[in-house]
């Protein structure tokens, strides 16, 4: 059994996307034996807030309740942050995503306090795009995982899973030095990070209770990071809670209740 | 008795195994990128190949693509001796044929173990169409050499002429930084037309991506890479040994297609 801790609903302008509806990704997920999904949906990270509320929403209802969702808060919109409520409120979202690089705004800002607040006041983790500084992207300065430290000081309460655990080399290196100094952060696997040895890497600098299993669907093909960790020289043990455990231990009581 | 993760690591490891992965992509020396583990030694490379299952590659050498082809494929000749399981992909820029001709040079690394050749035309300043690349993709079309290519070191447009002018060369793609399938509008607009045209794997890895590939195009345009020792070989072999296409696709993906591939070069 696999929970999936960081996925999407919808699709990006940048390139084709195969299939993205929701009765593809269940029939994925079966084949896959992934039980339960936690999606940002695409619209609601790119600005069109109600398309994807409402798309998040019959995804959740259409999946009897394994598509999870988040919310989506977007710091240079302080209005979003009612928005963030609201789908709070709303049955299926169990966490929020922040995206620095997309919203093209510092972890470290000013205007991200509030929905550190809002996380804290609502008991819900935050999930992170984070990544490597990159000459091809340079909107992932904004996401290297040391500008996440202010906050994470600030709310030892409030869960911050890195999305994609730092991205590519060095910031999976400052990825785990941030895990290694607070034990509120989290690494996901999600997204094209494939390079050798990291499952080994970061299980032995933070331990594998601290690492979840993300594939960035409706981005990313599941199989990719499905085979790294079946594969990976670590215990059995230590699979089962990257896979499964340590994401029902951080959302499960969430997705009862909702 | 077995846990279920247990069961599931054993079930994947004998899907792989027994697949049979031929690897197209991997490299010795220096790594091209920053790495948690190395291995810059053909033997280790080897063991470390054979830990994942794969039992045969086409190997290239770092060393020419960052300091000197020549000086690569040397290297590269010297390492593949007296081993049937590993072939080489030689590097090459146009200056190596101003002593002796392209069919010469050619025959000489296909002798050593050379089966593709690579060209890096943005990292070593010439062009892919035209003057003295034409004479060699010419050389190698009539040697069915298979040509490889990034599709950060060049264009589509290029690739595109590429295979149109020379009918009888396959030329393969794949390719580090960009992500390759951020291009997919582009090359199944090329795949439909270009029949010569075929991509590596290890760049496929969007959300059903190599599924929807082969629907549309057939299993035989697209082999197995990993670009190993850079990246986890477990990120590109999954999507085939669970891919939503019949065994005979997975096979031919796995090493059927490069086989092919190789089995067609002209040996000397």
């Amino acid at each position: 059994m696999i929970i999936d801790a960081h996925c999407h609903l919808g699709r990006s302008p940048q390139f084709r996307f195969p299939d993205t509806s929701v009765e593809t990704t269940l029939k994925i997920m079966d084949r896959l034996g992934i039980e339960r999904a936690i999606c940002s949906h695409l619209a609601l990270l790119y600005g069109n807030r109600e398309l994807g509320l409402r798309e998040s929403v019959e995804a959740h209802e259409k999946s009897g309740g394994r598509l999870l969702l988040y919310a989506v808060f977007n710091p240079t919109q302080p209005q979003d942050l009612r928005f963030v409520e609201r789908c709070l409120d709303t049955k299926g979202f169990v966490g929020i995503k922040i995206h620095p690089s997309i919203h093209e705004c510092y972890p470290d800002d000013d205007r991200y306090d509030a929905v550190w607040q809002l996380a804290a006041r609502r008991n819900v983790p935050i999930l992170t795009h984070s990544w490597d500084i990159s000459e091809q992207n340079p909107s992932q300065k904004f996401s290297f995982p040391s500008r996440f430290e202010r906050f994470v000081a600030a709310y030892p309460q409030v869960p911050l899973i890195l999305g994609h655990a730092g991205g590519r080399y060095r910031g999976h290196v400052a990825a785990t030095e941030l895990a290694g100094r607070y034990r509120n952060v989290f690494l996901d696997l999600a997204g094209d990070c494939y390079v050798l040895g990291l499952i080994e890497y970061l299980v032995a600098r933070v331990g594998a209770d601290r690492i979840l299993f993300g594939s960035d669907l409706t981005w990313i093909d599941a199989r990719t990071q499905i085979g790294m960790i079946l594969d990976a020289e670590i215990e059995a043990a230590a699979k089962e809670n990257i896979l499964c455990q340590n994401a029902r231990r951080l959302f499960g009581e969430k997705w009862t209740q909702r | 008795m077995k846990t279920a993760v247990e069961q599931r690591i054993l079930d994947y490891r004998q899907r792989r195994d027994a697949l049979g992965f031929f690897d197209l992509n991997c490299w010795m020396g220096e790594p091209l990128e920053p790495a948690f583990r190395t291995f810059e030694q053909v033997g280790a490379l080897k063991t470390g190949l054979r830990r994942f299952g794969i039992q045969r590659a086409v190997i290239s050498h770092s060393m020419g693509v960052r300091y000197d082809a020549e000086a690569g494929n040397r290297e590269l000749v010297s390492a593949l001796r007296n081993d049937d399981s590993f072939y080489g992909a030689a590097i090459l820029v146009p200056e190596m044929a101003e002593a002796r001709s392209w069919l010469v040079l050619l025959r000489e690394l296909i002798a050593g173990g050379v089966r593709i050749v690579r060209l890096f035309p943005s990292a070593h300043n010439f062009p892919l169409v035209g003057g003295r690349t034409g004479d060699l993709l010419e050389a190698m079309e009539q040697l069915r050499l298979p040509l490889m290519l990034w599709h950060t070191q060049t264009t589509w447009r290029d690739i595109a002429t590429v295979c149109a002018e020379h009918p009888q060369l396959s030329v393969i793609v794949e390719g580090t930084g960009r992500k390759l399938f951020y291009d997919n509008r582009t090359y199944y607009s090329l795949l439909e037309r270009l029949p010569n045209l075929f991509v590596e794997t290890h760049g496929l890895t969007n959300y059903v991506g190599l599924d929807d590939a082969v629907a549309r195009f057939g299993s035989q345009r697209f082999l197995f890479g990993s670009y190993f020792p850079h990246l986890d070989p477990n990120a590109a072999i999954m999507p085939i040994t669970d891919g939503a296409f019949s065994e005979q696709d997975r096979h031919n993906i796995a090493h059927a297609n490069l086989e092919r591939l190789l089995a067609e070069v002209r040996q000397p």
